[in-house]
């Protein structure tokens, strides 16, 4: 599959909060507010490509050659949860700008199942780096994509008329549904999939 | 300690009211024997890990308490995620990725920190049960919600059990597919969510 | 400080612990995996080709097997994939040895086509369609005028693409009924092209070639996705002509991209090159990868065969 149909599949097609079901944690959970959605998305972007390429690494040239696989999940959980606290650090000392916009985000990345996520799927998809990159920004960009979208309507549902069971969290899932159902849509666009 | 597994099932309700542990519980249940599936997978995760934590908690150091815990819970996950390749195959392939996913359940890791961290073994068991059985609960009930209306049958098991006919044969051939498609996970835990909201309010 | 020793050791305890704990579950579980994995493919298989005297003998995993009667060849079973509409939709077809279809498959696993509709092809109906078929009649009705499939209503796209998978890839495989194409001879018919000349010497089976005054050398290059074959004829330190191994042969690289090497004008830039300057050639935009496989697979082959040499 050629890298752009992968993007347009990782983005669109196989929505990975809509159409796969990860990530969905911190969907619900910081999409009240654009801005913050914005910077939740950011931080997914950055800590997925970053997982990703060292997992691969990992993977391909210890785990594999040494047929330590059965370890892998331990491996990465391990990794990703201090690469987000290595770059906490990193952030809060060279480049404050970004630790303000970010940071408050990064500790909760650690157990955002999109990451590990994805980095199982791109193992299990056999994907070469080049290929796991793009999987991962492209997945990445779909999740902020997704986010913002429902924060948007978050921020207008607040004031609608809506029965007190469903407030909160239901009428969230009921959006999130019609969501899902027009991303739908995109099924069988280009003939894709994975 | 009945009151521990009792709040566990549904006082701290892990999908209903705590909104954690949501990805699997969309993205299996298909049918309601996933859902099962899914949610022992769970329970021996939650109940290991809360049991061996609460054992060792007066060894664990506060600083590295975190990575201990992941280790602790991500052996655990390996070790069902293999069982289940070896002994339930067609189930593993259903659940999939999800299997290891459970490892980063922010349930999981935070009933580790929160509770059996400071808890007695006993209580921290009971607490795991608790805690997992409310899961599979849900579990199983939007995989009956979605299978129901989806397929038109109830706990069936691939290559085993066809399952029961629930609206009849007609129904079956024409069922409302959606519900097992992405939205109607959606659909089915705002039907869920609101309905227990609904419950509580009025008790 | 010795606080510090005492919770780190606690911590790498625990790790050491967890890793042997894990790799005895592994190790236990490990044959399980597996038998239940040659279990299932042998069931596959057996439903594709119904006989129970015949044995199946892969040629290549998951794609290509031969079938036995005793000694002699009584058909194969190929595995080919055709995107459907939302998934990759893949067939196990049984063929006999005159060339028709004797059953297919599709099984349901890693299928996600939509429910109700497309995934109407794993349906029994659907498949025995199929059986009895030769090659110009695998076509949906209206499709082709000898077409004889009755595709799904409301699902071309996936009953399209499981009668184009089951059609192409019994015109790609059939060469096996007859023996045909034996993996790992390809090269044959080009080897005697690039040494120019009919009788060349084999120094070593299947790898080195003398002819005249110069060497020829099979090299493999790990790829993108799969192996790249590259015939490299040679004199002294210069590479004189390359052939690389086009799909026809069996590469199997990214259609399109990476196959794109195997065309006679990126052959033709290795020509009259000198052998450390391999690295300078240029690349094709797009098969960056199998450009790579292909200098890697000179080189190496070359080293080869200056240590055999000395």
């Amino acid at each position: 599959m050629s890298l752009f149909l992968l993007f347009i599949s990782a983005f669109l097609v196989n929505n990975i909060v809509l159409m796969r079901f990860l990530g969905l944690c911190p969907f619900f959970g910081v999409s009240s507010k654009i801005e913050t959605a914005i910077g939740m998305g950011m931080s997914v972007i950055f800590v997925m490509t970053l997982s990703t390429i060292i997992t691969w690494f990992l993977y391909r040239y210890i785990l594999i050659p040494f047929d330590l696989i059965y370890l892998r999940t331990v491996v990465f959980i391990l990794v990703i949860a201090s690469l987000v606290q290595f770059l906490e650090l990193f952030f809060k000392k060279q480049i404050p700008g970004l630790y303000s916009a970010l940071g408050i985000f990064l500790p909760l990345i650690t157990t955002n199942c999109a990451i590990l996520g994805v980095a199982f799927l791109n193992i299990d998809s056999d994907f070469g780096l080049i290929s796991s990159i793009v999987f991962a920004i492209s997945s990445a960009l779909g999740f902020l994509l997704a986010l913002v979208l429902i924060a948007g309507i978050r921020e207008r549902l607040e004031n609608a008329p809506i029965p007190d069971a469903l407030k909160g969290l239901p009428i969230s899932f009921i959006t999130a549904a019609l969501m899902a159902l027009a991303f739908l849509g995109f099924s069988g666009f280009m003939g894709l999939s994975l | 300690m009945k009151q521990t597994f009792l709040d566990g099932i549904i006082k701290n309700n892990m999908v209903l009211v705590l909104a954690i542990g949501l990805c699997p519980a969309l993205a299996v249940t298909t049918s309601a024997y996933n859902g099962i599936g899914m949610g022992m997978a769970v329970i021996f995760v939650l109940v290991f890990s809360n049991l061996l934590i609460s054992l060792l908690r007066n060894i664990i150091p506060k600083n590295l308490r975190i990575p201990i815990f992941i280790i602790i819970i991500s052996t655990f996950v390996t070790i069902v995620d293999y069982t289940m390749q070896a002994y339930v195959p067609p189930l593993s392939r259903q659940l999939g990725v999800f299997v290891p996913l459970i490892v980063v359940n922010c349930g999981i890791l935070g009933r580790a920190e929160g509770y059996s961290y400071k808890h007695p073994p006993h209580y921290s068991v009971m607490d795991g049960l608790g805690i997992g059985l409310g899961f599979t609960i849900v579990l199983f009930l939007m995989g009956t919600i979605r299978e129901i209306l989806g397929q038109g049958v109830w706990l069936s098991i691939p290559g085993v059990f066809p399952g029961f006919q629930v609206f009849g044969e007609a129904f079956t051939n024409s069922s409302v597919i959606l519900m097992i498609l992405p939205p109607g996970g959606f659909l089915a835990i705002a039907l869920l969510m609101g309905l227990f909201n609904h419950i509580r309010r009025h008790k | 400080m010795k606080n510090k020793v005492r919770e780190v050791s606690v911590l790498f305890i625990v790790a050491i612990v967890s890793a042997f704990l894990l790799s005895f579950v592994y190790k236990n579980t490990k044959p399980v995996i597996e038998e239940y994995a040659s279990k299932t493919l042998n069931e596959n298989l057996l439903k594709a080709f119904p006989d129970s005297q015949v044995h199946f003998e892969t040629v290549k995993n998951d794609t290509i097997w031969k079938v036995y009667k005793g000694e002699a060849l009584v058909g194969i079973v190929f595995r080919n994939g055709r995107q459907g509409y939302s998934s990759l939709i893949r067939p196990i077809v049984g063929v006999d040895s005159t060339g028709r279809v004797i059953k297919i498959l599709i099984p349901k696993e890693g299928l996600a086509e939509t429910p109700g509709l497309g995934m109407k092809v794993t349906e029994v109906w659907f498949q025995e369609q199929f059986s009895g078929l030769a090659l110009g009649e695998i076509w949906l009705r209206g499709g082709n005028e000898n077409g004889k499939i009755d595709g799904i209503t409301a699902a071309t796209i996936s009953s399209r693409a499981a009668t184009a998978a089951v059609r192409e890839g019994l015109e790609k495989f059939k060469c096996y009924l007859q023996g045909g194409v034996i993996e790992g001879e390809w090269y044959v018919d080009d080897l005697i092209q690039l040494s120019g000349v009919e009788d060349v010497e084999e120094l070593i089976e299947d790898r080195l070639w003398k002819a005249k005054d110069r060497f020829v050398y099979l090299s493999y290059g790990e790829g993108f996705i799969s192996q790249v074959g590259v015939l490299v004829s040679i004199w002294k330190d210069t590479v004189l002509a390359i052939h690389i191994q086009c799909p026809e042969e069996g590469m199997e690289e990214t259609p399109g991209y990476g196959t794109m090497v195997a065309s006679i004008e990126f052959e033709s830039r290795f020509d009259n090159v000198y052998i450390g300057d391999i690295d300078k050639v240029d690349a094709l935009s797009g098969a960056t990868m199998t450009c790579e496989a292909v200098k890697k697979a000179i080189k190496s082959g070359y080293e080869e065969l200056m240590v055999g040499s000395e």
